[in-house]
């Protein structure tokens, strides 16, 4: 005998179904929206982290560069001969201010001379190819030019991020007046390069990011009138 | 019943399908979280090496900026004791050829690399001396060493490399491997400094090398004995030993201005050859002191023109008591070949282009000829003050490089001092006993007032500067000796009896001692390319 009542089972109604379909609709709806938002945010986190991955790559490479400019092993030599400096001095930006062109000396490279030879330039500038900005590096003309093509490889990925802008500024901290004797017998000038880049990710052209930055070139301009 | 036991409820099984759907994107979206910070992740990575590398670089910097500011405060030792062969003193040591660690191999040239001298000496231990590379290194933390950078704790050695820039084939200079220990270097000198920093723990290491080369706080020294712009007002019974080539080979000059010198009226100022100066003396004679020769009661005043004497008051050679204005002072004084006051031609330039404009009689260049900065225009006499502090640019000049003077400071000034000192406007030095060495000599420049007692001997140049709104005065009160020159600017009188002795070997030591030595970065000489 069986002490426990016996249930028929009853099944649910129309209704009740309905119902339950609804709520079960409405939170898998709720999930999916949140999942999809969040999956679009850690997409856009990405995009932007890799713009900056980018522009941090390019501005380290350019900064620690930059910074070199100038330097010549042999300029002990110019207390005895008493020229400064020497022919790698010259840090010279276009007009435009997208394309810088320097050079320091290297060891096993050029070695002797006074003034850079292939191996010892170095150019950065900005270029567009299909519409899309790019980051370019010439380490290998002798010397590198800002329109031609030759010696440029890419420093940033064009087929995710456009360079959008990419400005250069080289300040004179102590500037010698433009026409003018320089007041004394030895003047001079410290130099300091700033650098500004924007870029945007090419799938998703909303994500831009920019980095600034002010070098000190290291090597200062002694000018004897 | 067992059967129906057995089935899953209806409502159960639709709460599960909802479930696992939701469980499902929630995985998927734990992934594409994770996904995203291993993404972050290493973009922090990234960017923490690059401040490690920032920071350890700036930690190389201020090391080089510490060894270069120790190696200014030592130029006295740096080529005299601590060349010495005496191994407690000694702290150079010369690299071997073919030595590419730190800090011998900053310099990558073989060729020069065995020329030059590696620093070798210091205290790690507090008065433990030991044979250590290191030129400053961060226990000096008295010293103002850095210690940490962005919380971390970090670390720094600078190494020295020496060079003794020799220069005697310009086209192909050298650094010299043998110097005198007891005058030590007396051309350029070069320190390369090598500094290696590291944030330990971090594994961050950075090096940097720069090199500070010497150069002189004076531009040339004076060639003639007293220089003069603006005019001499009277020399009272001064007497000057003129400079025995100024004037071209043989041809002695006393006085070089650009106006007139009147020496024929009032006075009893006299000029002379050193030959017979030394051979006219009273009581003690002349003696050698310190590599030239020096005498207390030597005089111009007894000799004869054409024996010694050049110009002043004559007392023989037919030509009475008059005042005579010989061919040592080279003046403007309107002189003709028909009637010549003085034996040279006027001054047609002052003192040379292209320090002075030769069209503008009024642009006195003084103290760029001297100091190597310009302090009146090239078209007026008229001072600059280019940064508009009040302060024409000859004193800021000063104030930068200098040791400045005051009333009671300029009581210090002994035998030992050497250098540039400045006497600035509104203080009254004065000055007594012996001041500077004829190897170590001194520069002295007044724009205040400079009062020279009775038996003074100062050994280097007095520079008397004019300023804006300033009038120098100088007065020598009875006998004083100056061996080197006077330089001046303002209208200069002369009281009492000085004497003024040119003496070439005192004015080139002033070029060179020590005390001169400033040092400076060389251009394109920093690099951070080398790593030990």
């Amino acid at each position: 005998m069986n002490r426990f009542p016996t249930r028929r089972p009853q099944g649910f109604s129309l209704v009740e179904l309905m119902i339950a379909l609804v709520v079960g609709m409405i939170v898998i709806a709720g999930v999916v929206a949140f999942t999809v938002s969040t999956v679009g945010s850690v997409g856009r986190s990405i995009g932007a982290t890799r713009v900056m991955q980018e522009l941090r790559g390019a501005m380290s490479v350019m900064t620690r560069e930059i910074k070199r400019s100038g330097y010549d092993r042999d300029a002990l030599d110019g207390i005895a001969r008493g020229v400064f400096p020497s022919g790698y001095a010259a840090l010279t930006i276009n007009s435009a201010g997208d394309c810088l062109l320097m050079s320091y000396d290297r060891v096993g490279v050029n070695d002797g001379g006074n003034t850079p030879g292939a191996g010892e330039w170095k150019g950065f500038r900005r270029n567009v190819v299909d519409g899309r900005g790019i980051l370019q590096i010439n380490t290998q003309a002798n010397p590198p030019s800002c329109t031609a093509d030759a010696g440029w490889i890419d420093l940033t990925s064009p087929q995710d991020v456009s360079v959008t802008d990419f400005r250069l500024t080289q300040t004179a901290l102590a500037p010698i007046p433009a026409g003018a004797t320089p007041a004394g017998p030895i003047f001079v000038a410290l130099r300091e390069v700033q650098i500004q880049m924007r870029a945007s990710l090419v799938s998703d052209a909303g994500t831009q990011r920019g980095l600034d930055e002010r070098v000190r070139v290291r090597t200062d301009i002694v000018t004897f009138p | 019943m067992k059967n129906i036991r057995h089935f899953p409820f209806p409502q159960s099984q639709r709460g599960m399908a909802t479930l696992l759907i939701a469980m499902l994107l929630l995985g998927i979206l734990t992934v594409v979280t994770f996904l995203a910070l291993q993404v972050g992740i290493f973009e922090q990575r990234t960017v923490g090496a690059e401040n490690r590398q920032r920071m350890v670089e700036q930690v190389a910097d201020a090391g080089l900026s510490q060894a270069a500011e120790f190696i200014k405060a030592q130029t006295r030792p740096l080529t005299r004791d601590w060349m010495s062969a005496d191994a407690a003193t000694r702290r150079w040591a010369l690299c071997d050829r073919g030595d590419t660690t730190w800090p011998c191999g900053a310099e990558t040239s073989p060729n020069r690399r065995e020329r030059l001298f590696r620093y070798q000496f210091g205290t790690d231990n507090a008065g433990t001396p030991n044979l250590d590379e290191r030129l400053v290194f961060v226990s000096q933390t008295a010293a103002g060493g850095v210690t940490g950078i962005g919380g971390f704790t970090s670390n720094y050695a600078v190494g020295g490399l020496l060079c003794m820039v020799d220069n005697t084939d310009p086209i192909n200079p050298a650094c010299a491997t043998v110097v005198d220990p007891a005058r030590g270097w007396t051309g350029p000198v070069a320190v390369t400094l090598v500094s290696r920093s590291t944030i330990p723990g971090e594994s961050a290491a950075g090096t940097a090398k720069v090199t500070v080369g010497s150069f002189r706080a004076i531009n040339g020294p004076p060639n003639v004995p007293i220089i003069a712009s603006a005019g001499i007002g009277g020399l009272g019974s001064g007497e000057i030993v003129a400079s025995p080539n100024a004037g071209g080979f043989g041809v002695p000059l006393s006085i070089w201005a650009n106006t007139d010198v009147d020496i024929t009226t009032g006075g009893t100022m006299q000029s002379c050859h050193l030959g017979e100066f030394l051979t006219n003396f009273t009581a003690s004679g002349p003696r050698p002191y310190d590599g030239i020769t020096v005498c207390d009661t030597c005089r111009c005043n007894g000799l004869e023109i054409d024996r010694g004497l050049l110009s002043g008051k004559v007392t023989g050679g037919g030509l009475g008591s008059a005042q005579y204005e010989g061919i040592d002072v080279l003046d403007v004084d309107n002189s003709t070949a028909a009637s010549p006051n003085g034996s040279l031609p006027d001054t047609t330039y002052f003192p040379f282009h292209p320090l002075d404009n030769p069209a503008n009689s009024l642009d006195d260049s003084l103290f760029e000829y001297i100091f190597g900065q310009e302090n009146s225009s090239e078209d007026s006499s008229a001072l600059v003050d280019a940064d508009g502090n009040g302060k024409d640019d000859g004193r800021d000049f000063m104030e930068r490089s200098a040791i400045i003077l005051n009333g009671g400071s300029c009581a210090n000034l002994n035998a030992t001092s050497t250098g540039l000192y400045y006497v600035p406007p509104g203080v009254s030095c004065r000055l007594g006993g012996q001041i500077g060495t004829p190897s170590e000599p001194i520069a002295l420049v007044v724009e205040g007032s400079l009062d020279i007692q009775a038996s003074t001997v100062i050994y280097g140049m007095v520079f008397v500067k004019r300023g804006i709104g300033t009038t120098p005065i100088v007065d020598v009160r009875g006998g004083m000796q100056l061996y080197g020159a006077l330089v001046t600017e303002g209208a200069l009188e002369i009281r009492g009896s000085p004497q003024f002795i040119y003496d070439e070997r005192v004015l080139t030591n002033m070029a060179f001692a020590p005390g001169f030595q400033r040092f400076g970065v060389l251009p394109g000489s920093w690099s951070d390319a080398d790593s030990f």
